[in-house]
């Protein structure tokens, strides 16, 4: 047996020891690194009272709040509305100059959504928004079933390939054969009238629905506040990075180019997969959904306000040639898809590479935003919930 | 045996450390287990995805179907109960230590180093007589109540919190961490709108002081520790950064589970003085402490300590530095990384896709969702190991869809610890043709700091 007074010496000499090893270690470490230079740390301006970084987040947050999705979802609001009166008309008085009509007020609508496409945040993440309103290649036979058939649930998860703007599209603007025009198909055939302002009331109550959580039910206040100014899961800057990583790579990456291109189909291509396959129009959604990204980073709201941006954020903490990247690589994406027939089957027909190329350099604006930007902001990009260590 | 070797592994002592130690590890695990069914990360982790990131040679470790991995976590929620408790204590540590072992070793992706850390102490907690004393074991007529132990049985755990402080403090001695104050610099600016110390964050000398302080910290504690004069200090110490931590970061039930088993370190007399009040608070009359000498002395306890637990610490202190046998960057290529208490070290970030191409000119871009979950994207997008597990399996994947002879190309870009995004593997090379072994990943492309 050993009395407490050795016990007590062994450990204060085996700790003497490791202070020795260990103030060795360092210095050896010193040595070796320190003529090395130190390029990973730009010389970070030390960030004096003037900025702070929290209060940068909060501004971001505000304005993504007040100038994209608030205003995002009045223009939807507005835009449901002419439709479903331009439809209701239509269908009371199915006349050329009302379908035309109606054909406008879906493509205004169809553009506005781009704006609002890429925040699938909070109350529209929980109501499924973007699958009700825009899930395509639409399902032409579900279409024509549901219309014999009564009682449809719009809402049901079922029937999101044959409901929102695309089914609209289709029923609006469906090709036909010589000597038929849509016009005929509406006359006579009540059934068809009625389900096509069923879709548009669907969708009033879909947008309504969301935009009054939005506004009213305080997920304005929990997505600015000032717990919400962080950078982690559930942070403002967080779900809004997290979402935009999801839709650039899903929808506009691969709904809108990706998966018509044949990129994920061992190269044969799909021209009936593009968006607004009836109307002709694909286009111009992808440059407004290009667009909305331009305006996202640069700070530009949808009411054409100015205000504090992600790329503010990224000089601030010293990381403004990251944003500068960004801004040149969507511009890039930009110029590829102004290039594009307006018609993307036609441009998938006629000359595929195109939209091959495109996928390409989309992938290096992924980068840049998944690696890069959120490497730098501390954003965790994963929608999964979990510890770290 | 030398009378220090004698006097830390056969000495007589009081079995009151070992009691806390277990009663608080079952107690913190029950809580960890709940949490983590409350997540639905049962699911998630282990019933939702189609493809799992096995351990090299470990790929017949599968979860089960249907409801058979609710089935494995209510059996090792129970005998973490039985640990708590001390309640068929050696069966219920085995199977804990297998069902939690068997979970973790299921996917890759999931490895956290506290995962790692709750295995070894399951795996210790078997060989030790915990349930002598404060147990329900007592009650049956086998187990007889014991006031003491050898001292091995408690300094085991001691020594496996010397080892995790301390190498998670050596592998904080890098140019990163000290010269860049790297990752912190990036992560606490992130939390600046936290309130008293928030505004802190945002200034690069907090995120200095922070890495030399953590690293100063994890070398020594556990040795301050050990010293009765510094102890208590101490102890407040490890309670203030592992608090700190578990502010900071979303690293879960790692800060509460190191705080409790800390506690470890105090001397039988506090933790009898601890036991005495809770016992009069709850008035456990059973619980009063044996009085006997006796020793509670399995047996093939020399056996166990020379065969079983050198070996095992011996490891452990090896493995850490398996990583120098790679060249390259460590964080980088992570080759030799896990299992090594490389703790919170560095920000990386990715984007990583493949090409599949074969021989009939047919050309596909894999969509890595249609097969991973977004946590699995995650960490296969910087991890050339998963990279390349991935690749083998798209593969088999895609010869089965038909793809003559494919080829599997990779493009990854990836940003290491705030520097710009690299090219990160060798976007010519076909990974299909790559073994899956552990020499040098030659086709990962070299990193420029």
């Amino acid at each position: 047996m050993y009395s407490r007074k050795s016990d007590k010496f062994i450990h204060v000499k085996a700790v003497h020891n490791i202070f020795i090893l260990l103030l060795a270690a360092i210095v050896m470490v010193r040595c070796s690194e320190s003529d090395s230079t130190n390029p990973g740390s730009n010389p970070q301006p030390e960030p004096g009272e003037s900025i702070n970084l929290a209060e940068i987040r909060q501004e971001i947050a505000l304005h993504i709040a007040n100038h994209f999705i608030l205003p995002g979802y009045e223009e939807l609001e507005n835009d449901v509305e002419a439709l479903t009166k331009a439809l209701n008309e239509f269908v009371n008085v199915p006349t050329e100059a009302n379908l035309t009509l109606s054909q406008e007020e879906l493509r205004k609508l169809w553009i506005s959504w781009q704006n609002i496409a890429l925040f699938q945040i909070g109350p529209a993440e929980t109501n499924a928004l973007r699958l009700a309103i825009n899930t395509y290649p639409t399902d032409t036979g579900k279409i024509e079933s549901n219309i014999q058939s009564t009682n449809v649930p719009l809402a049901s998860i079922d029937n999101r390939d044959a409901v929102g703007l695309p089914a609209i599209d289709y029923l609006l603007n469906k090709n036909l054969d010589e000597g038929q025009t849509n016009l005929d198909l509406f006359i006579n055939n009540a059934e068809r009238g009625l389900y096509l302002i069923a879709l548009a009331e669907e969708l009033t109550t879909k947008i309504g629905l969301v935009a009054t959580e939005w506004r009213q039910n305080n997920y304005l206040n929990l997505f600015t506040a000032n717990t919400a100014a962080g950078t982690d899961v559930g942070s403002a800057l967080g779900q809004v990075v997290n979402s935009i990583d999801v839709h650039f790579q899903q929808f506009l990456r691969d709904g809108k180019v990706a998966i018509p291109a044949g990129v994920r189909s061992a190269g044969i291509p799909r021209p009936r997969a593009v968006e607004a396959l009836y109307g002709g129009y694909g286009r111009e959604l992808l440059v407004a959904a290009i667009n909305s990204y331009i305006n996202l980073f640069e700070g530009r709201g949808i009411d054409r306000t100015e205000g504090t941006s992600i790329i503010d954020y990224l000089e601030a903490i010293d990381h403004s040639s990251i944003g500068v990247d960004i801004q040149t690589s969507l511009k890039g994406n930009l110029t590829r898809a102004q290039s594009l027939n307006q018609n993307l089957s036609v441009q998938i027909e006629e000359n595929n590479e195109l939209m091959i190329d495109l996928f390409i350099d989309l992938q290096k604006t992924i980068t840049l935003i998944k690696s890069d930007m959120s490497s730098v902001m501390g954003i965790t990009i994963t929608n999964q919930d979990n510890d770290g260590d | 045996m030398t009378p220090l070797i004698e006097q830390l592994t056969q000495k007589r002592i009081s079995i009151a450390p070992l009691i806390t130690f277990r009663v608080l590890f079952g107690f913190i695990m029950m809580i960890s287990l709940i949490r983590f069914a409350a997540y639905g990360w049962i699911h998630e982790l282990y019933i939702a995805p189609d493809y799992y990131f096995s351990y090299t040679g470990l790929d017949w470790v599968k979860p089960f179907e249907g409801v058979g991995m609710y089935l494995v976590f209510l059996i090792m929620f129970v005998s973490s109960a039985g640990i708590f408790l001390g309640l068929f204590y050696h069966l219920s540590s085995i199977i804990f230590f297998l069902t939690f072992t068997y979970v973790e070793l299921i996917d890759k992706t999931n490895y956290l180093n506290h995962y790692y850390f709750v295995s070894l102490i399951a795996f210790l907690l078997i060989f030790v007589p915990a349930n002598k004393s404060w147990s329900l074991d007592i009650h049956r007529k086998s187990i007889i109540k014991t006031a003491y132990v050898p001292a091995w049985t408690i300094n085991i755990f001691k020594l496996q919190l010397i080892i995790v402080y301390f190498f998670a403090g050596l592998a904080k001695i890098n140019p990163y961490w000290l010269f860049e104050a790297m990752p912190l610099k990036i992560w606490l600016p992130a939390k600046s709108h936290l309130p008293v110390l928030g505004p802190l964050f945002q200034f690069e000398w907090v995120a200095f002081l922070f890495s030399w302080a953590g690293m100063f910290y994890d070398l020594t504690i556990a040795f301050f520790l050990l010293i009765k004069k510094t102890r208590l200090a101490a102890y407040i110490a490890v309670v203030i950064f592992h608090l700190l931590t578990a502010f900071l970061f979303q690293i879960g039930m790692f800060p509460f589970i190191m705080i409790l088993s800390a506690l470890i370190f105090f001397s039988a007399e506090r933790h009898i003085e601890w036991q005495t009040y809770i016992r009069k608070i709850f008035d456990f009359k059973d619980l009063e402490p044996e009085k006997s000498q006796k020793l509670a002395n399995p047996s093939p306890s020399r056996f166990i300590v020379t065969y079983l637990l050198i070996p095992f610490f011996v490891l452990q202190i090896l493995i850490p530095f398996r990583s120098h046998a790679y060249p390259g960057d460590l964080f980088w290529t992570e080759q030799g990384y896990r299992f090594s208490w490389r703790v919170m070290l560095m920000e990386k970030a990715g984007f990583t896709t493949f090409r599949i191409e074969d021989d009939q000119g047919k050309t596909e871009w894999v969509d890595n969702t249609d097969y991973l979950s977004p946590q699995q994207v995650k960490m296969m997008s910087t991890q050339p190991d998963m990279i390349l597990q991935f690749a083998h399996f798209l593969k088999k994947t895609y010869a089965d869809k038909g793809f003559n002879n494919p080829k599997v190309f990779c493009e990854s870009k990836v940003s290491l610890n705030g520097r710009r995004s690299q090219e990160f593997i060798d976007p010519t090379i076909d990974l299909g043709s790559i073994k899956q072994d552990f020499k040098h990943k030659y086709w990962i492309t070299d990193f420029e700091k």
